[in-house]
């Protein structure tokens, strides 16, 4: 299956199609959307969520699981378990925090990326005055649930929510950062 | 139950861990260890993980991995122990952290409390 490949030259962005295997943070720079037309040629219909518009916390959120995608071993798996993502995951993670951060509604909190062993993704929020933690595993295939994982050290308890929706993550987030 | 075919570990022995993924192990903003780190995979095929895999030297807990580690971790067996848990020797060269309950929300738990008594080794 071939890929479309989006890079920048002399301000012109170039879409070349290609065969070679690129980590998801190959298009970590601007979204587009294309249509194919006839001759292998491209056509750019719309183009937008550039993310330097987003927040600097939003950016390093969304740089750490860029990095998790950067690997150099060429085999999906090794002694512990997956060495990337699964291509679900990481569209979902995308999704997720984007979703996130239009529905935020102060200042994006920095948050970590790191990679379950099934090539599920796990978002990480720490609160380091308070030491509350809030973990969102996001399953690496269709099917499986969206957790949330709330520790509150406020009241000792931690909880989990095996199936998460967004509105939920970021009230908690909300009350983490409160 | 592991068969206890060696004696039990000294409480101030220190054990280790390879850290095997470039990120995500440990906070990248504050360096400090991550509950990833310990977190037991219960999504693993065919059977979840029940123990987490430890060694006695930093050398032994990274020859799994054919070089391809990130760093070590140290914490000590009576910090272990301290959080209700056990860590055993089952072998020559291998630890098992045991009796963390085999449910999600308790293994992030536990994690998150041995993350906060481990250290990275310089």
């Amino acid at each position: 299956m071939a890929t479309i490949a989006v890079s920048i030259q002399e301000d012109n962005l170039l879409l070349q199609k290609t065969y070679r295997k690129l980590n998801y943070n190959s298009y970590k720079t601007i979204r587009v959307i294309i249509s194919d037309v006839p001759d292998n040629n491209y056509r750019i219909i719309n183009s937008s969520s550039v993310i330097n518009a987003q927040s600097s916390n939003y950016q390093k959120t969304l740089q750490s699981l860029f990095e998790i995608d950067n690997t150099d071993c060429e085999e999906d798996e090794d002694e512990w378990g997956a060495t990337r993502p699964t291509k679900y995951a990481w569209q979902l993670s995308l999704e997720i925090l984007q979703q996130i951060s239009e529905q935020i509604r102060f200042d994006f909190p920095l948050g970590f990326a790191s990679l379950e062993s099934d090539g599920g993704i796990e978002i990480i929020w720490k609160n380091y005055s308070t030491k509350n933690e809030l973990r969102i595993s996001i399953p690496s295939h269709e099917g499986s649930n969206l957790s949330l994982y709330i520790r509150n050290l406020g009241n000792g308890k931690s909880k989990l929510f095996a199936n998460s929706s967004i509105n939920r993550i970021v009230r908690a987030l909300q009350f983490l950062y409160q | 139950m592991v068969k206890q075919e060696f004696p039990p570990l000294p409480d101030d022995l220190k054990i280790y861990r390879a850290i095997v993924r470039k990120t995500g192990w440990f906070d990248p903003y504050t360096k400090k260890i991550d509950a990833k780190a310990f977190k037991l995979r219960l999504n693993r095929e065919p059977d979840p993980e029940t123990n987490i895999s430890m060694a006695f030297t930093p050398v032994e807990a990274c020859n799994a991995y054919k070089g391809k580690t990130f760093g070590v971790i140290e914490i000590k067996v009576r910090d272990i122990r301290a959080l209700g848990l056990d860590a055993v020797q089952t072998s020559k060269s291998h630890i098992a952290i045991m009796n963390i309950p085999i449910n999600e929300k308790d293994a992030i738990d536990f994690a998150i409390r041995l993350a906060e008594k481990a250290r990275l080794l310089d």
